[in-house]
């Protein structure tokens, strides 16, 4: 053979060698999802954000959850009982529920958890929701448990999902907090088996698992932060889901062959908060809020900005939070209207509003629903000065409270479950952190909404609060966001409704 | 030469400190990290809690006191969001980044200054308009617009080779092409010009009279010659992988350090910032003493 064709023999090999490692393998029992963040700890009573979710929901589970379709339903009880004064809840535990060491999840494993939930040393940042209102566990027998609180809380079983899960108490005492940690321990449809920080989590289906074994036995995240990468990455294979892509991104992800969109519905809801305490009163008036809310075009937005993937908001917030199915209809696009509401509140048309949104990375089309809104408001007169920030910057905005500087700001908020009790006393209560609202009047019902023990009189309750929040409105109300995933054509993955965050209970590859 | 690579270390020891100092000050000046590091939910009484917990409470030259401290003894913090020690992340994610930054800079030698020779010996021919062309664009091409069409055409399209993430050689080189494009090009250019003065010098006239041929007068005699700032510009040009790596890693989901510390800035977190700016700082001030001393080999007349 001669150096010639020697030379080009070693290249072509080379070139094989190098290219050979270009598409992953079809491996219908391994399924990689290409996911834009990672968690900061394996411990769910650590939990600092929404988006760890993805993790703690598939690893770890709690008394009572909810279903694909966002319904509450027993998970690891099989019922309650709740005494009639509201402050004792009885919970029958479900038989034979493992952990994913192999030990049997008993009333001590409740107990434990919740005295860890709020163990100074780990100092449970979310421990103030459920655990930090129950005055004590009583093991009854192995299957029985009682809560008792100090006073009632009507959110407490619509919470359990999310803010209070269980861990085992031996296994978690033998390892330690830290430990723990790095090697958690759940119920879950998934285990955990390892992790590397920002580069990937490995999972495996949990074969015990008393309810719903999925369909993969492997489970990888991977950390992939650029959305046009994890698109990439499901183009070509290398990931058979791709979560939380830019709506813009979903017409190629259709296009393609082998992908799909695969959309479900969130309780992200996005608005623009109207400042309704500035010393310059601009929008303490009902009617100029009203006005603001017309001047808009939300069903344009939802088209053009949001591509179709959002569900216009009638009250500020979905109509499946309790008490939010008011009898109104949403706020329709009436300029002139807006414009001479606007008129008769002699509204200052000379004066600019400063106005401040988060800049592009976090949320799905922040900055350009702003920009439109500003455009909108421009149109009935309104000048407007917007400037963006970071989300931490942004996120010190909404809590520093300048009233005097804005006039009004972008605004997300996810409900993470259907009871409107995480929100209602941040954003609307007068003295709620990220309050630019103004309600003394509705400040004792949401004080009172958590202790009304009896269920329809709560939802009625509610909607008195929700229908107020409609007819006054604190915001221009805008839409509940779309979860905007995609899969390859050959995987079978049913996401859970009203989340933000990826579950994948059910999931199998063809 | 053994005292002045002995003054260079003190030189760069000081020059550490002081930029801790600056990291140390600047990381504060961002935020309140208890603001991301806790819930919405959480009280003003849990914030208080964590920044005691973290030593935020305590006024900065207090901090700036007890990080130096422990940072004598090899204790830099733990990252306030993984609460790892901010060391060791650090130094889990460097050889991903070096090695990044290392195959894109040998890619850059590779390309540029075969090109930057070529362009200065046929000046005015084709290939010096060539050259000139790709220094241009290669300067002008933003990163990650770069990645993202390599990741289009060699991933998607043509199926060749991976999208993202790390691995084997197939992992590196779309990674390694889009991060040392800018370098090629910049290294092109610079060649070109420094090759350019040192063919028009006296001592190549007169090698040529002497009927040297004219490939040992290039290679051997004006490329070493007009090394000397070629070899400054590449050392300066890696601190400038290591930063500019921060997009490239992002784009193919590169676990290397540049991520972890833009992750790290946004999410307040101090420690890892000051970790990372620390041993990023080390590494270029020891690799400009290497490189330093590498001109002493190339230019004997340069002695310390």
């Amino acid at each position: 053979m001669s150096v010639f064709s020697r030379s080009v023999f070693a290249g072509i090999a080379l070139a094989a060698l190098v290219a050979g490692g270009a598409q992953a393998t079809p491996d219908k029992q391994h399924a990689v999802a290409a996911v834009g963040i990672d968690i900061t700890t394996g411990d769910p009573h650590k939990i600092t954000g929404g988006g760890e979710y993805m993790f703690f929901s598939n690893v770890f589970e709690s008394l009572y959850g909810h279903d694909l379709d966002g319904k509450l339903v027993p998970h690891l009880a099989q019922s309650h009982e709740l005494s009639a004064d509201g402050l004792t809840y009885t919970f029958k535990l479900r038989p034979n529920v493992k952990f994913h060491d192999g030990e049997a999840f008993t009333a001590e494993d409740v107990k434990y958890s919740w005295k860890r939930s709020n163990d100074p040393e780990i100092k449970n940042p979310r421990a103030s929701i459920v655990t930090k209102n129950i005055k004590d566990v009583e093991i009854v027998d192995d299957l029985t448990v009682k809560f008792h609180l100090t006073k009632p809380n009507s959110s407490l079983l619509e919470n359990l999902g999310e803010y209070f899960y269980m861990v085992p108490k031996d296994y978690a005492e033998k390892v330690g907090n830290e430990t723990f940690g790095k090697q958690p321990v759940g119920t879950g449809p998934y285990k955990f088996v390892s992790r590397r920080i920002k580069e990937n989590i490995q999972l495996e289906a949990f074969k015990e698992h008393w309810g719903q074994v999925p369909g993969v036995e492997k489970l990888t995240l991977q950390i992939v932060p650029d959305a046009q990468t994890r698109v990439a990455m499901l183009q070509t294979g290398e990931a058979d889901i791709a979560i939380n892509l830019p709506p813009q991104l979903a017409k190629s992800v259709d296009a393609g062959t082998d992908t799909k969109m695969v959309v479900s519905p969130s309780f992200q809801n996005i608005f623009i908060v109207l400042n309704m305490r500035g010393s310059d009163k601009a929008f303490a008036s009902t009617k100029v809020r009203q006005a603001l809310n017309h001047a808009v075009d939300k069903q344009t937005l939802i088209k053009k900005v949001m591509f179709g993937f959002a569900t216009q908001s009638t009250g500020p917030c979905h109509k499946d939070i309790i008490g939010c199915d008011i009898d109104r209809e949403p706020y329709a696009y009436d300029p002139k209207k807006a414009k001479k509401m606007l008129e008769e509140e002699k509204f200052d048309f000379s004066k600019t509003y400063r106005m401040f949104g988060l800049a592009p990375g976090r949320a799905a089309q922040s900055k350009e629903v702003l920009e439109a809104v500003a455009f909108y408001l421009n149109q009935v007169g309104i000048k407007t000065e917007t400037e963006f920030l970071e989300y931490g910057a942004w996120l010190a905005k909404l809590g520093a409270k300048e009233f005097d500087t804005y006039g009004l700001f972008w605004q997300n908020w996810t409900d993470y479950n259907n009871d409107p009790m995480g929100r209602l006393p941040r954003n609307i209560r007068t003295d709620g952190y990220f309050s630019w609202s103004s309600y003394p009047e509705l400040d004792p019902m949401i004080d009172e909404a958590n202790s009304i023990v009896d269920p329809k009189e709560r939802r009625e309750h509610l909607r008195k609060i929700f229908t107020r929040l409609y007819d006054d409105p604190p915001w221009i109300i805008l839409w509940t966001t779309d979860n905007t995933d995609a899969a390859r054509k050959n995987v079978d993955w049913k996401p859970r409704a009203n989340v933000s965050w990826p579950v994948f209970w059910q999931l199998s590859k063809q | 030469m053994m005292r002045y690579i002995i003054k260079r270390l003190g030189q760069t020891v000081v020059t550490a400190i002081f930029v801790t100092m600056i990291v140390f000050g600047l990381a504060r000046l961002t935020g309140d990290p208890t603001l991301l590091l806790l819930p919405t939910e959480s009280t003003e009484e849990d914030r208080q809690f964590f920044r005691k917990q973290l030593g935020l409470d305590r006024s900065l030259p207090e901090q700036y006191l007890t990080f130096m401290g422990n940072a004598l003894r090899g204790d830099l913090g733990t990252s306030f969001r993984y609460r790892e020690p901010a060391l060791d992340l650090v130094i889990d994610r460097l050889p991903a980044t070096l090695e990044l930054a290392v195959a894109s800079m040998i890619l850059a030698v590779l390309i540029a200054i075969p090109i930057g020779v070529l362009a200065a010996v046929r000046r005015g021919s084709w290939i010096d308009k060539l050259a000139r062309w790709f220094a241009t664009v290669g300067q002008s091409t933003p990163t990650f617009w770069l990645g993202l069409i390599l990741i289009m055409v060699f991933a998607v399209d043509l199926g060749l080779l991976p999208s993202s993430g790390r691995g084997g050689l197939s992992h590196l080189i779309l990674p390694a092409v889009t991060l040392g494009w800018y370098s090629a090009a910049a290294i092109a250019r610079l060649t070109r010009s420094s090759m350019l003065e040192m063919m028009q010098s006296d001592f190549v006239r007169f090698e040529r009279l002497s009927g040297l041929p004219e490939w040992v007068i290039v290679t051997r005699h004006a490329l070493k010659n007009a090394a000397i700032p070629i070899i400054t510009y590449m050392a300066l040009q890696f601190g400038v992988l290591l930063s500019g790596a921060v997009v490239t890693e992002r784009v193919f989901a590169w676990p290397g350090l540049g991520q972890m510390v833009v992750e790290a800035i946004n999410s307040r977190d101090y420690p890892v910032v000051q970790a990372a700016v620390l041993v990023a700082s080390l590494l270029f001030l020891l690799i400009n003493l290497a490189v330093d001393l590498v001109y002493s080999w190339l230019d004997p007349r340069i002695r310390y």
